[in-house]
């Protein structure tokens, strides 16, 4: 069986329209993962342009058959979800290693 | 015990000025000590409109003014309007792009969309409404 090969994508700071190219740059299929964690620990906001963006990226990693999770640090990053009634298109996690574990990650100690 | 105050800015519809809006208004709204996730609720509807505003506020290469006016009321509402000149675009016919207007639409009380002129976008918000909401 192969190994679980799990890329981190990170974002920071304010996602919006006025930086549209980078998150879309940004997010991007690493062509050797099994599965992704976008890491929005650090995201102080995000918006629309930010779903479009994950929707894509999420669309692309479902049809090359790979998971995807979410991390964030901030409980408004849920509430954008919930708005945009996508709550239930991702695996958010508030913890690096409940999404790490849920991406199949060996446990560490 | 804060009375009613107003915050109106113009600038030209470029890139950065949704942020630039949205920091203002942060600024403005930060005295009233309202609930941080109210405040971080707003925030996101009207950086909704205002991207919105600035998508569609390019006019051959010249730019169109956006007008911001936020208007704090009487027990925790606020009225935010904006104003561009450009066309509404209506991006919720889009299968990944509809997601502003359905954000706008969940957070404020009311939305009002008029065009003609140009576009103007009222919100009202209701701090109660939205707390008891969670």
């Amino acid at each position: 069986m192969k190994p679980a090969s799990i890329a981190v994508i990170t974002l920071d700071g304010e996602l919006e329209i006025g930086r549209k190219a980078e998150i879309r740059d940004t997010l991007q299929m690493v062509e050797s993962a099994t599965s992704v964690l976008i890491d929005f620990s650090d995201v102080t906001y995000a918006d629309s342009t930010t779903l479009a963006e994950l929707m894509r990226f999420h669309g692309e990693a479902d049809t090359r058959n790979v998971s995807v999770a979410l991390l964030v640090g901030h409980r408004r990053f849920a509430r954008l979800l919930e708005y945009a009634g996508l709550s239930q298109a991702f695996a958010v996690f508030d913890s690096r290693a409940a999404a790490l574990s849920y991406l199949g990650a060996p446990k560490t100690t | 015990m804060i009375g009613e105050s107003e915050l109106r800015i113009v600038r030209p519809a470029g890139i950065t000025v949704p942020r630039q809006l949205r920091h203002a208004l942060r600024a403005f709204l930060d005295v009233f000590a309202f609930d941080a996730d109210f405040l971080d609720d707003v925030l996101l509807a009207v950086g909704e409109v205002l991207a919105n505003s600035v998508e569609h506020g390019y006019d051959g290469g010249s730019l169109r003014n956006v007008e911001m006016v936020a208007r704090s009321g009487k027990n925790g509402t606020l009225a935010i309007e904006v104003f561009d000149e450009g066309t509404f675009l209506e991006r919720e016919r889009l299968p990944d792009r509809g997601y502003g207007l359905r954000i706008v639409r969940a957070i404020a009380r009311k939305v009002t969309i008029e065009t003609g002129q140009g576009t103007r976008v009222e919100m009202l918000f209701d701090a109660a409404r939205l707390q008891a909401a969670r």
